[in-house]
């Protein structure tokens, strides 16, 4: 895959390996979450996904000899189901101890925990013949914020390789994995596994009141961007 | 083996549907359209600005402009130290600098530098001063030109030259 001026983007991704990939529907948001795996699968990742796809691997990965799975995941419309903040934390808590890499395009947003590298298509040249999507990318976790925009050349490239009518499979199976391999990585460190046991997949009050608080947050920042214009 | 390197190994098929064709002509006649409208305000607007920026920024360095700089200040400290002012003249192709007090043109000085023919200029000569034209000249230095006062005719600047 052939990205441009993602130079600052693509160490983001293996450093924040939290990476929620928004915006309309068939905007190209799944396609890239596997265009930016298969860098990862070119190092020999495994990947797991809840959509059809050629490089998916099926059934259990197994870890090296340090417990680590070296893997990519991909969960697509993930934010259907990744409501809950327990979850996320639950099931990417050792992210970089695991080393792996969560993508989840998504146009419902995943709950707060999941949304600290955010990419977005902005531009899509691809309907007026020129094979080009300008993505704009953010990270915002406490106070830090960062942001920058990348271009991705060619993105039919990555047509076929999944399939794109699959609606994704919602149900826990894929999720319900990912805490297998927490848990099978804590016991690796001699820890017990009971902290992903008590998982509670609904929101909490604490889910919908962060959630509230972003909103209004977003809402704030627009307004004050507006503010700054008219000045 | 990961599922990825048997897909490489096998050829890199590609099973899946592809996307339908997104192109669209009413998008790409959108964007020539734009492009051509940019294009436009770029060549008629942006582009004189940029060679004029662009010119002016080499000229600095490179053209005459430096030149005519460097002759000011070297006008500037001579005109301070023997209390005259000076005018600077374009004839013959190269530089003049005429000094002058209130009895007139004290001294001419020919640079060594070129000028275009036809552009000659005054270099912070106030406009009264101009009124008095010097009537004959006392050369005083090595760089100086002994003129009598004929020369000094052809020297001076007449309907062509412009203050600035």
């Amino acid at each position: 895959m052939t990205f441009l001026l993602a130079g600052d983007f693509l160490p983001l991704v293996e450093m924040y390996r939290l990476v929620w990939i928004r915006g309309r529907f068939g905007g190209g948001k799944t396609s890239l979450a596997f265009a930016l795996a298969e860098g990862f699968l070119k190092r020999g990742y495994s990947l797991l996904t809840n959509v059809r796809c050629v490089w998916a691997d099926e059934g259990d990965i197994t870890p090296d000899d340090k417990g680590r799975y070296h893997a990519v995941v991909v969960f697509d419309e993930g934010g259907l189901y990744l409501k809950a903040s327990r979850m996320a934390e639950s099931m990417a808590s050792y992210a970089r101890k695991m080393d792996v890499i969560y993508i989840v395009p998504s146009f419902w947003p995943p709950t707060r925990a999941m949304q600290v590298l955010v990419v977005q298509p902005v531009i899509s040249f691809v309907s007026a013949g020129i094979p080009v999507i300008i993505y704009k990318w953010s990270v915002r976790l406490g106070d830090f914020k960062d942001k920058g925009f990348f271009l991705w050349l060619n993105p039919s490239d990555i047509y076929g390789v999944y399939d794109t009518l699959d609606p994704g499979d919602l149900s826990d199976s894929l999720y319900k994995k990912l805490l297998d391999m927490t848990e099978v990585y804590r016991r690796v460190y001699g820890r017990d596994s009971k902290a992903t046991e008590q998982v509670e997949s609904d929101m909490s009050w604490v889910d919908e009141f962060a959630m509230a608080s972003d909103t209004l947050a977003e809402a704030l920042e627009g307004a004050g961007r507006l503010g700054r214009r008219r000045r | 083996m990961t599922a990825y390197e048997e897909w490489v190994k096998a050829g890199k098929p590609k099973p899946y549907i592809l996307k339908e064709s997104q192109f669209r002509l009413d998008a790409f006649l959108s964007l020539v359209l734009f492009v051509a409208v940019l294009g436009l305000w770029a060549y008629t607007l942006v582009l004189p600005l940029v060679k004029r920026s662009a010119t002016g920024v080499a000229s600095w360095f490179y053209t005459r402009e430096r030149v005519e700089v460097r002759m000011v200040r070297m006008a500037e400290f001579r005109a301070v130290e023997k209390q005259l002012q000076y005018i600077t003249l374009c004839s013959d192709g190269l530089w003049w600098l005429a000094y002058y007090g209130p009895a007139g043109v004290e001294e001419v000085v020919k640079l060594d530098e070129k000028c275009p023919e036809r552009d000659a200029r005054i270099f912070r000569a106030p406009a009264q001063k101009q009124k008095s034209a010097p009537s004959q000249v006392a050369a005083r230095s090595e760089n100086s030109v002994k003129l009598d006062s004929n020369q000094v005719k052809k020297v001076r600047p007449t309907a062509h030259l412009t203050a600035r």
